[in-house]
């Protein structure tokens, strides 16, 4: 008869899978339990292991990396700040999914709908739609159309 | 040709279901002797290979490392896992539901919650060590070092030493 000696666990090893299941905010609060629990979270290996496990992109998370857009607009530059999906919660307040930080010198976000910015400008006849959709490398943008603008 | 394979599918099936029904015992370290269906024994990944490796299962499998009390639990989940069907949403569900009674019950004996957990690694039955250490792992939540401490039993020895890397790391924080 074959007895199953698999080797057991070590009572480290076991906390470790356990904190590897903890959130972030948890684990860095374990490195104040013991001494042993703070070789565990202290590990570089394990660190980079729960990183890899929590930092999944979730519609609850807000996104802590940004993506610039620039785009030409009657030879000015527009550009928009995406943020871009790739890492968990870093702050508890909701960021907004668009800003615009520099937006030449007429250009100015004039409506969003569906996911839909309308860039519009009062001194030119142009507006511009941008559209984004989150994908796994961060949030994707598609230009629209300049089109004609309705007085 | 039809007819060929279709034999062969036969044949197939007909071992398949030859081997979803054959048993196989598990004993404990108390040698009270399990007698399981291979569909619920191969939730182990190490019965697993044993049995496919042409493993001695008409002699059964004998388990040093558990207890008749924990392995009656283990092999409740390996039951309910290994003998019922996952296919559609309704029998999802049910698995589901199993899962969180399974997981609820144990939580109310921390102890033996932990020897599931190791019983559960021993045998690498990789949906219930998830199962238990996320258990575990949730009852950390939202707890100061001092409530871990006591929810576990762990003795404080963190040295001086450790208690000023901790300060300094609060105030960089």
């Amino acid at each position: 008869m074959a007895a199953i000696c698999g080797e057991t666990i070590s009572v480290d090893e076991l906390w470790r899978e356990i904190l590897l299941r903890a959130p972030t905010k948890d684990v860095a609060r374990s490195c104040c339990v013991s001494t042993q629990w703070r070789g565990i979270v202290r590990d570089p290996a394990f660190r980079k292991l729960h990183h890899d496990r929590h930092a999944v992109p979730s519609k609850d998370d807000v996104p802590d990396a940004l993506l610039v857009v620039t785009v030409d607009i009657d030879g000015q530059s527009v550009s928009t700040v995406v943020p871009a999906m790739v890492s968990p919660v870093w702050t508890s307040q909701r960021a907004p999914m668009y800003r615009v930080i520099k937006n030449g010198i007429s250009y100015s976000l004039a409506n969003v709908c569906n996911g839909f910015l309308c860039f519009a400008s009062w001194s030119r006849a142009k507006v511009v739609v941008w559209y984004s959709e989150p994908s796994p490398l961060g949030l994707m943008g598609i230009l629209y159309s300049s089109g004609k603008r309705q007085q | 040709m039809a007819t060929g394979s279709g034999a062969a599918a036969a044949a197939a099936d007909a071992e398949e279901k030859e081997s979803g029904s054959r048993m196989i015992t598990l004993t404990s370290n108390e040698g009270k002797a399990f007698v399981v269906t291979e569909a619920s024994a191969r939730q182990s990944a190490t019965i697993r290979s044993m049995v496919d490796d042409g493993g001695c299962v008409d002699k059964g499998f004998p388990l040093p490392n558990v207890d008749s009390k924990t392995l009656a639990r283990v092999i409740q989940y390996c039951d309910e896992h290994g003998n019922k069907e996952a296919h559609t949403v309704d029998e999802r569900a049910a698995l589901a539901k199993f899962d969180k009674d399974f997981i609820a019950e144990l939580d109310a004996d921390k102890a033996f919650l932990y020897d599931v957990t190791m019983a559960a690694n021993y045998l690498h039955i990789q949906g219930l060590f998830a199962l238990t250490t996320q258990c575990i792992a949730d009852t950390i939540k939202g707890k100061t070092p001092e409530e871990i401490r006591t929810a576990f039993g762990i003795e404080y020895d963190l040295t001086a030493q450790d208690e000023e890397e901790i300060k300094e790391e609060d105030t960089h924080a």
